[in-house]
């Protein structure tokens, strides 16, 4: 391969995305025009290309929208801090013009990151419809998590502790309650 | 000294970033939290239930004070993790678990949880204990152990007030609870 082949061919992604200037534009062009290797290394790019393009589009599944979610807000609320570590912090000392700059951009930040993941419509980081599934989960987890104490205490100690401990624990509690409002009166 | 106003107000703002940002609470630090990954779920062991609901899932689901149920979102935002751990277990298992769940039981006592619920009957044990946080309940842990049956393990992480839970989860049975357990025994 010439060398003008393989200045060429590193700018094909470019060419492609029409993000090249109206020079480099011209002369990739025309290179193509004479060159039939960097042209089937041409087509073959804009073939893939297409190939993506056309592919059905397929919604990710709610969990791993979560936790790239997760992921992405934990990588968020690091890096500000870290920014102004490296990039204010160490120069208050010695520039305090920098610092003021550094502040005043954390507080813009801190004030524009916040809003700038949060949904209208909830005025939160989730959306309407991730609450509803989240709190769907979030509440049958509960019912699971007091079923599986109740029946294995139906199970285990049957009777004892009549039907369903939560019960029990309602009637511990306000026992304590009461004690403790009879020691405060 | 202009810097030390400026330092301050970076201090104020790495402090409060946490509740900005609604940063993930780390469960395994706080004083209700007890640690129920050293026991295993043998691969073997049949009826099992392992339910695992983190801080992230509760704080998604606790976001918002419009979607509905505010009873339910005030409850959420209380409550930080969710862990039960459920299986049969055979006398061999029962031999290998029985010091997991004896050691659970010293540091509850050592970490001064109060245990509100105390059932013996045999070799069957049933108890509930609470780890008090001023006024509210930093955490809940059930334990139900019946050697050669069944072990359930249940910790509940949050700040929360154990009525309001109680009172929630029995408010479930009319209707939606009944319904859900009903296909839940079904299965």
């Amino acid at each position: 391969m010439k060398s003008s082949c393989s200045k060429i061919c590193a700018l094909l992604e470019s060419f492609l995305d029409g993000d090249l200037s109206v020079e480099e534009d011209a002369s990739v062009a025309a290179h193509l025009q004479t060159c039939p290797g960097c042209r089937a290394e041409f087509e073959s790019e804009r073939l893939l290309r297409n190939s993506f393009t056309s592919l059905p589009e397929l919604s990710c599944p709610e969990t791993t929208t979560r936790l790239i979610e997760k992921a992405t807000l934990s990588r968020q609320t690091t890096r500000v801090p870290s920014y102004l570590w490296q990039r204010g912090i160490r120069q208050l000392g010695w520039r305090p013009t920098a610092a003021g700059v550094a502040a005043l951009a954390a507080i813009f930040l801190l004030l524009l990151y916040p809003t700038s993941h949060r949904d209208p419509e909830t005025n939160g980081p989730y959306t309407r419809e991730e609450i509803l599934v989240a709190r769907q989960e979030a509440k049958l987890g509960l019912i699971l998590t007091f079923h599986k104490i109740g029946k294995s205490e139906k199970e285990a100690i049957g009777g004892v502790l009549g039907k369903r401990l939560p019960q029990a624990i309602r009637g511990s509690l306000q026992k304590v309650l009461e004690r403790s409002e009879g020691g405060q009166g | 000294m202009k810097i030390l106003p400026v330092i301050i107000v970076l201090i104020l703002l790495f402090s409060s970033s946490d509740e900005i940002y609604g940063q993930e609470v780390d469960v395994t630090k706080l004083p209700g939290y007890v640690d129920l990954e050293r026991i295993e779920i043998p691969t073997e062991a049949e009826d099992i239930t392992d339910i695992n609901v983190g801080s992230s899932l509760l704080k998604m689901a606790a976001d918002s004070k419009e979607n509905g149920d505010s009873k339910l979102s005030a409850l959420l935002s209380q409550i930080y993790a969710v862990r039960v751990k459920s299986f049969e277990i055979d006398d061999e298992t029962t031999a290998t678990l029985r010091p997991h769940i004896e050691q659970i039981q010293q540091e509850l006592e050592s970490e001064k949880w109060e245990r509100i619920v105390y059932v013996k009957s045999g070799d069957e044990m049933v108890t509930v204990s609470v780890k008090h946080d001023n006024e509210k309940i930093a955490g809940l842990m059930f334990i139900a152990f019946e050697p050669g049956s069944e072990v359930v393990l249940a910790n509940i992480v949050g700040d929360f007030d154990l009525a309001a839970l109680t009172g929630l989860v029995l408010g479930f049975s009319d209707g939606e609870l009944e319904e859900i357990l009903e296909d839940l025994d079904s299965d």
